[in-house]
């Protein structure tokens, strides 16, 4: 008897409690989302730098080919190596970018996986407690 | 001999033959980024067989350090000598 007139007033304060903490992971899980578009966005830019970068290459072996007047074996050798290095360095710099954005995309969807888990038990506990909170009103 | 070390003497082989290629390749070292060439070209040298032989070979002799960073700017210039 002591024990049950020490839990219900405590149970009865739990369900609003879980509610709260419901809404609170929800604010959690708009704040992901938030995350994952600004990810999004900076996948975008730094795509869009590398594709940039490769175009400015294109143009500058163009452009050192135009301004010489006669060619030698050895220019058009160091040109090509030190063209292909460069393309090799862009093309590294990419894939370590879009890795690192895989592992953000991995990590944002694995939390909020978790965030619905945990809003999945809190609406459990809402529920199962909710009884005794509409008996206090 | 860590990576940072490598890129570290990568960078500085670039770096000494930079003015000569400026001279001859204008448009392309003016869009080259450095540093990212120094990060590739060292990702590159740490999977060459050669350099990992190299490596393997001085560090079961036990090779002094001091030896070790001797031998380090070679590979790299002969690495950079076949990328470039």
């Amino acid at each position: 008897m002591k024990m049950a007139c020490t839990l219900i007033p405590l149970l009865c304060g739990c369900a609003p409690y879980a509610q709260v903490q419901i809404d609170l992971l929800r604010h959690v899980e708009q704040g992901l989302a938030h995350a994952r578009q600004s990810l999004d966005q900076k996948s975008q830019i730094i795509h869009s730098y590398h594709t940039l970068r490769r175009a400015q290459l294109d143009d500058a072996f163009d452009a050192d080919v135009r301004a010489r007047e006669s060619f030698h074996a050895e220019w058009i050798i160091e040109h090509r190596k030190a063209y292909a290095a460069a393309i090799d360095a862009i093309h590294r710099a990419r894939d370590g970018s879009e890795r690192a954005a895989e592992s953000d995309q991995r990590n944002l969807a694995a939390m909020r996986h978790a965030i619905e888990r945990l809003i999945w038990l809190q609406s459990i506990q809402s529920k199962l407690l909710a009884p005794f909170s509409e008996t206090n009103r | 001999m860590n990576t940072i070390d490598v890129k570290a003497h990568v960078r500085q082989a670039i770096d000494s033959s930079w003015d000569q290629f400026q001279r001859y390749h204008p448009h392309l070292a003016n869009v080259i980024d450095r540093e990212l060439l120094a990060e590739a070209a060292a990702q590159s040298l740490g999977d060459d067989p050669q350099f990992q032989d190299a490596m393997q070979r001085s560090s079961g002799l036990g090779i002094a350090a001091s030896t070790l960073t001797d031998l380090i700017p070679q590979l790299v210039k002969r690495f950079l000598e076949r990328l470039f």
